[in-house]
């Protein structure tokens, strides 16, 4: 009889215990679930941001890279030029 | 006298039942004889097994024996119910009270097991019956209350104030006589005002029975005149003559010996004409004692004589010693010893036997109560037993509802920490996979911010030494002012181009510091290439025109911006350098959704379909292609060029 009490009240504790710790992680879930969609959103959000950046930073790229072939060819040309203007007055430096 | 009065109780429900029963039967035997079906013979031997039962309790019985083989054959439950009850009725008429009782719980057993109350309520009614005519009032008042309650319950009224009718009987029995008055009052009161005379009278004749044992003569002659009044109303007659005999006793116990003769005579005559055998000479027998306190001995010696032949044949014990008690007097009286002395013998072995009779009833009656006992206390072991079967059943039961209850509530949280395990995996691997790439994007950006760091120190750099080039160049051109013609024409190209250079520079870098570059913005830009356009070369008009209809919000990526611009400065470079123009117009116009901008001169012009296109016209194209626009350049000789992008 006490053993059967006994076995009775430790079913009912058990099932209690367990019943809190079920509410317990089922909050606990929700609340994670909650912090994490916060986390994930504000990582979005850097990334989104990043990813502009990275696009602008792109095009000024391609822009610079366009620029430099340009610069290229033009101090090239400038270069030559120079040295045909020091042609032409060594030449004439000469005939003097 | 009390057993008389308890008798009619019983003696009601069978009355009037005899009559017909006799027409009934031959109508059924005929009715057999063309009946071919077992269902409908069963029925009609069920049928005049219970008529025979008034008439012949013998062939009912055989009746009886035909109707249980085919209810057996049938397999009706109902009717087998019905008739073992009926053959139960046969040997309670018959006065085999043992086999009645057993027919009728083997009856109840079965009317038990097909949940019929109606059923179970009558054979209650009949065992409190059997219990009754063996004096045990206790069983028989057990059964009764068990009926009882279930007629009451469904308002069956007659039957329940029958009921209670036999169980103010068993109450008066046990000298109870309040609630032996209580019954028989309920009774009286429901007869009367349902008109129901006849039990009326019976009950008043009760009622009286029970006034009389509390000794209130009074109410006891009140109660048996309104029983004559009732019964005569409704031709009664033998509780009429019940009514007037015991009215006749109590005049008699009063000592009015005068009125006690005159009732008791009515009684006679009343009985003589119901035909009612022993109650008549129990009428007669009183009649003798009235006879015998007067001293009128030769009126009741004949009517003793009378009574106790009827009491012979009746075997009415008490009242037999009571006719050998009066008639010893008489005998002695009429000095007759002989007689005297074989009625005292009669009288003596009479009531040894009678107290025999009684002693062997009392110790049945102990012997069945000790029995009874016995059986209760082995059912309340056997119910104890069960109880605590039960009790241990439903503790066991109560265990595996807590341990299933206890399983659900453990898989239930497993299911949650499993999905809890598995949500936070799966926004770990998401948090992780974005993580990545934005640790990948961040890194590139820093390589390329550090690569356009670097590139603006550079510009920085160019920037520097190309003015350093610009500003020898001009000291060049100064100090070789008069000198080789060639050599000043060579530096002035030198130091536009690189001018040129400085500009393209500046044009890439404020391009390359904007984000977003507005319509207005670029609008400003074209504006100043224009104005130096026109600086250099003065004797060509230059017009810029913006759309008013043109959103101010309008805006480009630097990549578009640039484009634009250099694909604008391309047209007008080529106009400045081939066309010989007058004038030169640029126009930012709204096509539709999109932006038409059209560069103009009025100029020579060319045939676009023979003339060699060049890196300019080329480059163009391709600056087009690269932002996903069109571009279109149309010109006529001597009708100018007009170049058209539609972004």
């Amino acid at each position: 009889m006490e053993l059967n009490l006994f076995f009775n009240c430790f079913i009912i504790v058990l099932i209690g215990v367990l019943i809190f710790f079920n509410i317990k992680t089922y909050t606990d879930t929700i609340q994670s679930t909650k912090n994490s969609k916060q986390s994930y959103s504000k990582l979005v959000s850097d990334f989104m941001s990043e990813e502009k950046k990275h696009e602008i930073n792109s095009r000024s790229l391609i822009l610079l890279d366009e620029l430099h072939n340009n610069l290229f060819e033009r101090l090239f040309k400038i270069t030559r030029d120079i040295l045909s203007m020091q042609k032409i007055i060594m030449t004439s430096n000469k005939q003097i | 006298m009390k057993r008389y009065f308890l008798a009619i109780l019983f003696v009601i429900g069978f009355h009037g039942f005899c009559q017909n029963s006799q027409k009934m039967i031959d109508s059924l035997k005929r009715e057999l004889k063309t009946v071919q079906d077992d269902k409908s013979k069963a029925k009609i031997f069920g049928d005049l097994t219970w008529y025979y039962s008034s008439i012949s309790t013998d062939s009912a019985l055989v009746y009886g024996e035909k109707a249980m083989q085919f209810a057996k054959k049938l397999n009706d439950s109902t009717f087998l119910a019905q008739t073992i009850s009926d053959n139960g009725v046969v040997y309670y008429l018959k006065g085999e009270f043992d086999t009645a009782e057993k027919l009728f719980k083997q009856s109840l057993a079965i009317r038990a097991k097909i949940h019929d109350s109606a059923g179970i309520a009558s054979l209650n009614y009949k065992i409190g019956n059997i219990f009754y005519k063996r004096t045990l009032l206790d069983s028989s008042m057990v059964y009764y209350l068990k009926a009882l309650g279930f007629y009451e319950r469904n308002k069956v009224v007659t039957v329940a104030n029958s009921l209670q009718s036999n169980i103010g009987a068993i109450y008066m029995a046990l000298k109870n006589y309040d609630k032996a008055l209580e019954y028989f009052n309920k009774n009286a009161t429901f007869f009367e005002d349902n008109g129901q005379q006849e039990l009326l009278s019976n009950t008043l004749v009760n009622k009286a029975s029970v006034y009389l044992y509390k000794k209130d003569t009074v109410q006891a002659i009140s109660c048996l005149k309104k029983s004559i009044e009732t019964s005569k109303q409704v031709n009664a007659y033998p509780t009429l003559g019940s009514a007037y005999n015991n009215l006749g006793s109590i005049y008699s116990d009063k000592k009015n010996y005068q009125l006690a003769k005159q009732y008791i005579l009515k009684s006679i005559e009343i009985r003589e004409k119901a035909n009612l055998g022993t109650e008549l000479a129990s009428s007669k027998l009183t009649l003798a004692g009235i006879y015998s306190e007067l001293g009128d001995f030769s009126k009741a010696k004949p009517l003793l004589l009378n009574s106790l032949k009827v009491f012979k044949n009746e075997n009415v014990t008490d009242k037999l010693l009571s006719v050998y008690l009066q008639l010893i007097p008489i005998y002695a009286y009429e000095s007759k010893p002989d007689s005297v002395s074989y009625y005292t013998n009669l009288y003596v072995k009479e009531q040894a036997l009678n107290l025999q009779e009684k002693m062997q009833n009392v110790t049945a009656e102990l012997e069945t109560k000790y029995q009874t006992e016995k059986k209760e206390s082995q059912i309340m072991a056997q119910r104890a037993d069960i109880a605590e079967k039960e009790l241990n059943l439903n503790r066991k039961n109560t265990q595996l509802i807590g341990l299933v209850v206890l399983v659900v509530v453990i898989a239930i949280f497993t299911f949650l920490i499993y999905k809890q395990q598995k949500l936070k995996n799966n926004q770990l691997k998401k948090e992780s996979q974005l993580k990545e790439a934005l640790i990948k994007i961040e890194s590139q950006n820093k390589l390329q911010e550090q690569r356009l760091r670097i590139s603006r120190d550079l510009h920085d750099n160019i920037g520097a030494q190309l003015t350093f080039i610009i500003s020898s160049v001009e000291n060049l051109q100064y100090g070789f002012k008069n000198a080789n013609e060639a050599v000043v024409n060579k530096l002035e190209s030198i130091s536009a181009f690189t001018k040129e250079t400085i500009f393209e520079l500046r044009d890439t870098i404020w391009a390359m510091n904007k984000n977003e570059i507005s319509l207005d913005d670029l609008g400003a830009r074209i504006s100043n290439f224009i104005e130096r356009a026109g600086l250099a070369s003065s004797s060509i008009e230059f017009q810029f025109n913006v759309d008013e209809q043109l959103s101010k919000e309008l805006s480009f990526s630097s990549v578009q911006g640039m484009n634009i611009y250099r694909i604008i400065q391309e047209a007008i470079n080529n106009a400045l350098k081939y066309a010989e123009a007058k004038s030169i117009k640029v126009q930012f116009q709204k096509d539709s959704d999109r932006l038409k901008i059209e560069i103009y001169d009025d100029g020579k012009g060319f045939d676009y379909n023979t003339v060699e296109h060049g890196n300019g016209l080329n480059n163009m194209k391709k600056r087009a292609i690269d932002m996903n626009a069109e571009i279109h350049v149309e010109s006529k000789i001597n009708l100018g060029t007009s170049v058209i992008l539609i972004v």
